[in-house]
């Protein structure tokens, strides 16, 4: 089948470095037979692995075998230090998890009783439950809350109608 | 102090024992060695640091030119090594596995560097920064293997660790695939696509360096 020449590119760029199976090089010179454009790709591509194989032979990344000292006898006593010493073992510490769940538990007692302290300021007679409130001889439909003189007068307090079935629920305005 | 006595042509003879002519397969000598390193035999364990020690420390200067630290890098290989040896499978070729733990070393160190450098009050990020275009030619006072160091540390990690040892360590790519845990077509496709970054990346270069000389030109 023949190849397009983006998927020849590919090729290309295995080929400049050998990298190359039998049946795609012969893919890729049935290819490069016709195609200028892939034949002058090729060229650059070469060009810019003759570039990168400077480094190859790069005299900065050559160890010098005379001068440069072994890590071994270092190694070996570091070695020697570790069989030496015994192990630290790795243990899941239990008490830090339980201090911080008694931690996590104080706060949350802690907010909940400041939380009733504050509705117990705003509302000192605290709410009234809606079937007290509520007239039993109406419907369903037209209970709507009542508001009791001297608890409920607050006209910033906001009210909604309640069906039997609700307990009304009582907010400080801070929420 | 002990030197490295080892000649380059004992270093040529193990290379080519790990070559990927003898088909993958572990040397006798090297399961040998390994199979008493396992066993706590420090002096085989020895050899086998300086069989490959050489060869660690010139990939870890690939990506960490400095020698000092390239050198601790290579002891904290091979002692991690020896920590792991009981995970390693003997079936397999030792050299591969500790390439890979050697280069996972590596990539950490350079990322430890990386986070560091974040929170410093001071980089040297402005190092790697374009040529100012103001300066006749950025690359005047580089030599070549210098600037096309540059260029490729433009590539992306994970590309650029396939071009150096494939084109410039010349590792096989089933070793290349070995190391880095990806599949021989996995690196295949990295190789490809590296070396058509690293062209792209050096032709970016000298186009800004021809923008340059011509600004020069002109003022």
């Amino acid at each position: 089948m023949a190849m397009n020449c983006s998927e020849v590119k590919h090729l290309i760029h295995l080929d400049v470095g050998d990298d190359l199976r039998a049946e795609e090089d012969l893919q890729l010179s049935s290819h490069m037979e016709q195609c200028s454009d892939c034949r002058s790709y090729h060229a650059g591509m070469s060009s810019a692995m003759a570039l990168l194989l400077t480094l190859r032979d790069d005299p900065a990344m050559v160890v010098d075998s005379v001068n440069t000292k072994s890590v071994w006898p270092s190694l070996s006593r570091e070695i020697q230090r570790r069989k030496a010493s015994p192990r630290v073992t790795r243990k899941f510490n239990l008490q830090v998890v339980a201090l911080s769940v008694c931690s996590f538990s104080l706060a949350v007692v802690t907010m909940v009783q400041s939380l009733s302290s504050m509705r117990d300021y705003r509302d000192p007679a605290g709410f009234v439950p809606a079937q007290t409130v509520f007239n039993q001889s109406q419907t369903p439909q037209t209970k709507m809350l009542q508001f009791r003189p001297g608890v409920n007068d607050d006209p910033s307090a906001v009210r909604t109608a309640l069906l039997p079935h609700e307990t009304p629920v009582w907010l400080p305005q801070s929420f | 102090m002990w030197t490295m006595s080892e000649s380059d042509a004992e270093d040529q003879a193990i290379e080519s024992e790990d070559s990927p002519e003898n088909g993958g397969v572990p040397s006798e000598s090297e399961v040998r060695l390994v199979h008493a390193a396992r066993n706590g035999d420090n002096d085989a364990f020895g050899e086998l640091v300086q069989r490959y020690e050489r060869r660690v420390l010139k990939v870890i200067r690939r990506f960490i030119p400095d020698l000092e630290m390239a050198t601790d890098l290579v002891q904290e290989s091979f002692l991690r090594a020896f920590e792991r040896m009981d995970q390693f499978d003997p079936s397999r070729r030792f050299g591969p596995w500790l390439f890979r733990l050697a280069v996972n070393l590596t990539y950490d160190h350079l990322r430890k560097v990386r986070r560091r450098g974040r929170w410093a009050l001071f980089t040297d990020a402005g190092e790697d920064r374009a040529p100012d275009p103001a300066v006749s030619d950025p690359r005047r006072d580089l030599d070549l293997s210098q600037e096309v160091q540059v260029v490729l540390a433009e590539i992306p990690e994970a590309y650029r660790t396939v071009l150096i040892l494939r084109d410039l360590e010349g590792f096989c790519t089933s070793d290349v695939a070995a190391v880095t845990d990806r599949s021989e077509a996995t690196i295949r496709w990295r190789l490809a696509e590296a070396r058509k970054m690293f062209r792209e990346a050096w032709e970016r270069r000298e186009r800004r360096a021809d923008k340059a000389r011509l600004v020069q030109r002109d003022t």
